[in-house]
């Protein structure tokens, strides 16, 4: 028996088995790039290099459609394709920087969506119009593939593979690349995918920055615009000022009496010293609650300044600012603030002022003034013992 | 008188080689194994790892992407264990016995005997003598030894590809002593068996530092990733050389760029000068005489 047939196709099998594994190795070597979030450029490029790894195909090349062009967008210039001899080459580049949709057998590819195989290229009319007057018989091209790139339908550009001989490629080959180019494809549109993403991302990033820097800036005006004190619960001089300002501005309208009293905790550094400041904190908010307690509803209470109170009475006489700055007094000496296991007793010293009779013109200098004056019955009072009331009007004699 | 070729032309012509055939006598070794019934894997990994040819494709086919194997791999015994299995290690073995004897009939001037030598006695050295590189990256053993087997496999496909030019060129060779191959190649066949070594290692995905052993073991000034590696086949290539020549005509100023102290490098190649008779015989058997 003859063995020699069985000999000959058995060798065939497996150079196509090796050739097989060369081309699932470029498949393998392509699904293992780690190239997303690049230009189409250089994936394109990489993708390239493992093709031209894997399997005997050195002379690639990439169009992309670009506006309705194909633009050589990856792997070699075209007269390295061809094969264009060195002295001509350069002179030649950008002759060929992209072809027409339709135009020879890269076009072709790209309007058909079908691989176009030239088995030699010497005699094929449709590589003379990739050729762009360039005589064929000038290069060492034998055969040339191109075939469409594509994704769902979709034509992305033209893989192109040459070789210098003649009948070069087999149909192994052509089925391969079909395979490739596929793959190639989706990698393409899965890599503007997430390009396009991270850019929208991005895009949203800076938007939700500056919404939050606008965030920023309301809660910063807000707080400006607050009216109360944080601590104490009460109103704060940016609240007082325009309030009892007003309630000024009637009472020398209706020519009514108007007092002014400013209150000071005693000794309060000593209290914040020996318990702490939280401790001092509450003590303050105490002493806000008693005060609370004995002023009327058209009466502005604020917190001045740290331990410093200060309320305007309208419709008040300096007799009834008396009498209220002494319930207040005796209202806090009388007190035992029961804080977290301690027993702490304090006092306040208060000054007054009141409107005169003949005070008249813009009520901010005369608020000014009587807050001056009470400052200084104030101090008055503290000079000469605490836990007192006094009124300016009775002690500007001793000043 | 034959045409000269261009380096393109050759370039091509080697491309297209997916295997060389194997020499006759491991032909024969490899026919009769198969031949069994029960096939073992030490045994035919031993037969592979004494042919240059068989081993690359093995060896590269082994290393392809497609099988995936997260390590280089650089013995036939890896190579059949741990990925291709017995059964493709045993049809590819077995189409390249079939591909024919290896053309060297062709090309009388080609002395296989000899080229076993030189791959055998550079494999040999370049394992013993690399336990004593005291310079990084220091080679292992087993690469060392498929550097030193594999150092000329340009020149088999050469020979089996242009018998006629080879031909040629060991001609001038004689007439020319002082010449190198290399030369004569370069001018007949625009590349020399060094960068032919270097694309057919490369398109069988031989590991790298096997393809930059095979093409860059005459650079003295080599400093690539794998300089101390490719410095030593240089050597190992020299002295094999000049073993076949009856010369010691080595630059030992080498071994000692290497770290290995003088008194180890005597004392191993002292050792394989005792063996030079031992070894050339079992060349000259497996070569097919």
């Amino acid at each position: 028996m003859d063995t020699s047939p069985f000999i000959d196709s058995f060798r065939e099998l497996n150079d196509s088995f090796l050739k097989l594994i060369d081309s699932l190795s470029a498949l393998r070597g392509l699904s293992s790039l780690r190239v997303y979030g690049q230009s189409d450029t250089q994936l394109l490029g990489s993708s390239l290099d493992v093709l031209m790894q894997n399997q005997d195909l050195e002379r690639c090349s990439v169009y992309l459609l670009k506006d309705g062009k194909l633009v050589n967008s990856a792997g070699m210039d075209w007269v390295d394709m061809i094969g264009l001899e060195r002295g001509q080459k350069n002179s030649h580049v950008p002759k060929f920087a992209s072809f027409e949709v339709g135009e020879g057998l890269v076009g072709v590819a790209a309007q058909t969506g079908s691989l176009q195989h030239s088995r030699n290229c010497e005699h094929d009319p449709r590589f003379e119009r990739n050729c762009r007057g360039i005589s064929p018989s000038s290069m060492a091209i034998g055969s040339l593939i191109s075939l469409p790139i594509k994704a769902s339908g979709e034509i992305l550009g033209v893989l192109n593979v040459s070789h210098p001989h003649v009948d070069f490629f087999t149909e192994a080959h052509e089925r391969s690349l079909v395979i490739f180019a596929n793959f190639l494809g989706q990698m393409l549109v899965n890599n503007r995918l997430l390009n396009s993403m991270e850019h929208l991302v991005r895009e949203r990033t800076r938007q939700l920055e500056l919404t939050l820097a606008d965030a920023e800036a309301l809660k910063r005006r807000y707080a400006e615009l607050s009216v109360i004190d944080e601590l104490t619960g009460l109103h704060n001089r940016r609240f007082f000022f325009p309030e009892s300002r007003s309630a000024l501005a009637r009472s020398l309208r209706y020519k009514k009496g108007f007092c002014l009293l400013l209150l000071d905790i005693d000794h309060f550094k000593r209290i914040n010293d020996v318990h702490g400041h939280r401790l001092g904190d509450e003590v303050l908010c105490r002493c806000a609650e008693l005060f609370r307690e004995q002023i009327r509803e058209v009466d502005v209470l604020a917190r001045f300044g740290g331990e410093e109170f200060i309320i305007a009475l309208p419709d008040t006489d300096l007799e009834g600012a008396k009498l209220l700055a002494e319930r207040v007094r005796a209202a806090v000496q009388d007190a035992v603030f029961e804080i977290e296991g301690h027993s702490i007793k304090t006092t306040v010293s208060i000054g007054i002022a009141s409107l005169l009779e003949t005070d008249s013109g813009d009520a901010q200098v005369i608020l000014e003034r009587l807050i001056s004056e009470a400052d200084q019955a104030l101090y008055f009072g503290k000079h000469n013992g605490r836990n007192q009331a006094r009124a300016y009007p009775e002690i500007a004699c001793f000043l | 008188m034959h045409g000269s070729h261009t380096v393109t032309e050759t370039r091509l012509e080697i491309q297209k080689l997916n295997a060389l055939p194997p020499m006759s006598l491991v032909a024969q070794e490899l026919l009769a194994v198969f031949g069994n019934s029960d096939l073992d894997v030490h045994r035919i990994a031993t037969i592979i790892e004494k042919d240059p040819a068989l081993l690359a494709r093995i060896i590269g086919l082994a290393n392809s992407a497609y099988f995936g194997y997260p390590e280089r791999v650089s013995s036939a015994e890896d190579a059949i264990f741990k990925v291709l299995g017995l059964n493709i290690a045993r049809n590819l073995a077995f189409s390249m016995v079939l591909a024919g004897p290896f053309r060297t009939a062709h090309c009388p001037a080609f002395h296989v005997d000899q080229y076993w030598t030189g791959a055998m006695v550079a494999a040999t050295l370049a394992q013993r003598l690399s336990r004593h590189i005291m310079v990084e990256p220091r080679p292992q053993g087993g690469n060392a030894y498929l550097a030193g087997l594999l150092h000329n496999l340009g020149l088999l496909a050469l020979v089996h590809l242009y018998p006629d030019e080879m031909t040629q060129a060991f001609r001038q060779l004689e007439e020319n002593p002082e010449q190198h191959l290399a030369e004569a190649e370069l001018k007949l066949l625009g590349a020399d068996h060094l960068q032919v070594g270097g694309w057919l290692g490369r398109k069988w995905h031989l590991p790298g530092f096997a393809v930059a052993a095979i093409e860059n073991h005459r650079a003295p000034g080599y400093g690539g990733e794998h300089w101390p590696l490719v410095q030593l086949i240089g050597f190992c290539a020299q002295w094999a050389d000049g073993l076949q020549r009856s010369e010691a005509s080595a630059d030992l100023g080498i071994l000692a760029r290497l770290g290995i102290p003088a008194a180890e490098a005597e004392a191993v190649l002292g050792e394989m000068l005792g063996k030079r008779d031992e070894i050339v015989q079992l060349a000259k058997m497996l070569a097919g005489h």
